[in-house]
C-alpha cells in the first residue's frame, strides 16, 4: 500500500491520498495522470495492463490499483 | 484502409482494439463517448492491422482520433479524404515536444495552435472580490456573442448551448458587468478539490483595465476550500502566461495539448 501511495504522491504532490475515498471523483487524478500511471505501474510491477481495464474505477483507489495489479500479474 | 460499417462492428472493433494498447492513440475518451457518437451517427471508421482511426463529426470538422503501432497510416489520409473532403482535426496531448507525433515530420500538417496546462496547488493571497455576479440563462446570448467572437472553433473547448446552459444553471459562470455591459466572464469545472478554468475572456472594449484579474480574484475567493487548480492556456500567449505564473501561482506541468489540421 505504502508503495502506491509513494507513486501517487510522486504524481501528484500537493495531495494527500491518504485522505481520499475517490481519487478520480476527488479530482486528485484526471485522465492524463492515469495514462501516466499505468506507464510507472507497468515499468515498476513488470506488467502489462489491459486496454480495457484502463478505466476510472480502477484508479479511484489505492485498494483499486493493487487490485488491478494483481489482476494484471504483478505482486504486490 | 477498410471503411468499417455497421455500429455493432465500429463497437466491436474498437473494444478490441483499447484491450490491444497500441502503442500511440490520442483517445483520452471513455467508452461511453464511443456509444453517444454512434447512437447519434457522428462516427465513421477505416482499420487496418496497424491502426484503427475513427472520424467524429463535430460542427465544423472531422476530429480524427487514432490507436496504432505506427504512422504508416497518415499516408492514406489523402484517400480518406476524396470521400470525407472536411477539415480534419487531430489533437495530441504529450509531455514536452510531440516527438513520436509530430504529423508535419510525416505529411504537410503543423500544429496550427499549442496549449500548454497549467496547475497551481494554493489559493493565492489576493483572493478576495465582491465584483462578480453568477451568470444565468438571461446572459446566455451575450455570453455566446462574447466567446464566438473570442475563441477559436477548433481548439478552444467553446462549449456548445447544451453545456453553457448546464454550467449556467450549476453556477459555474461568473461575469463582470461594466457600463451596463458583459465586461468578461470565467467558466470553470469543479471536481471535489480540484477546479479547471474552463475559459476565461475579458470584452474587447475593456481589456487592460484589470477586468481579468478581477475575474481570477473572484474565482479565487469562491473556491477557497479547493486544492488544486489547472488551467490550459495557449502556448505562445506569453502574457497570460506570465500572468497565470507570476501573479496566480500557476506551474506549467510540461504537459502540451498541440491541434493539427490536416
Amino acid at each position: 500500500m505504502e508503495e502506491i501511495y509513494k507513486i501517487l504522491k510522486d504524481l501528484r504532490p500537493e495531495f494527500d491520498f491518504t485522505e481520499s475515498e475517490d481519487f478520480v471523483e476527488d479530482g486528485f487524478l484526471d485522465s492524463f495522470d492515469i495514462i501516466s500511471l499505468v506507464s510507472t505501474i507497468e515499468e515498476k510491477f513488470n506488467v502489462k495492463i489491459d486496454g480495457l481495464d484502463v478505466v476510472p474505477e480502477n484508479f479511484c483507489s489505492a485498494e483499486a490499483i493493487i487490485a488491478l495489479i494483481r489482476k494484471s500479474g504483478g505482486t504486490i | 484502409m477498410e471503411k468499417i460499417t455497421g455500429k455493432e462492428q465500429i463497437y466491436q472493433l474498437y473494444l478490441e482494439t483499447i484491450k490491444n494498447r497500441y502503442k500511440y492513440s490520442n483517445c483520452y475518451f471513455q467508452p461511453d463517448s464511443m456509444e453517444e457518437w454512434l447512437k447519434a451517427d457522428r462516427i465513421t471508421c477505416y482499420s487496418s492491422e496497424q491502426a484503427l482511426l475513427m472520424l467524429v463529426n463535430e460542427s465544423d470538422y472531422l476530429k480524427l482520433f487514432f490507436y496504432a503501432d505506427d504512422f504508416e497510416w497518415v499516408h492514406e489520409i489523402e484517400k480518406i479524404k476524396e470521400t470525407s473532403p472536411d477539415t480534419m482535426v487531430i489533437e495530441v496531448v504529450t509531455r514536452g515536444e510531440p516527438g513520436d507525433y509530430d504529423f508535419n515530420t510525416m505529411i504537410a500538417c503543423r500544429a496550427v495552435v499549442t496549449y500548454e496546462r497549467l496547475r497551481s496547488s494554493g489559493i493565492p493571497s489576493e483572493s478576495a472580490s465582491q465584483a462578480y455576479f453568477y451568470c444565468t440563462e438571461k446572459n446566455h446570448k451575450e455570453l455566446r456573442n462574447l466567446m464566438d467572437r473570442t475563441f477559436m472553433p477548433i481548439g478552444d473547448r467553446i462549449p456548445t448551448d447544451a453545456e453553457l446552459e448546464q454550467f449556467l444553471v450549476s453556477k459555474s459562470v461568473i461575469g463582470i458587468r461594466e457600463d451596463d455591459q458583459l465586461a468578461g466572464f470565467l467558466i470553470f469545472e469543479d471536481m471535489r478539490k480540484t477546479s479547471y478554468v474552463r475559459m476565461i475572456c475579458v470584452n474587447e472594449a475593456f481589456r487592460g483595465k484589470g477586468f481579468g484579474n478581477e475575474l481570477m480574484k473572484s474565482y479565487f475567493s469562491i473556491h477557497k476550500d479547493f486544492k488544486s487548480f489547472t488551467l490550459w492556456c495557449k502556448a505562445d500567449n506569453r502574457p497570460a502566461l506570465n500572468l497565470y505564473m507570476n501573479k496566480w501561482n500557476y506551474k506549467r506541468e510540461n504537459l502540451y495539448n498541440y491541434i493539427f489540421i490536416i
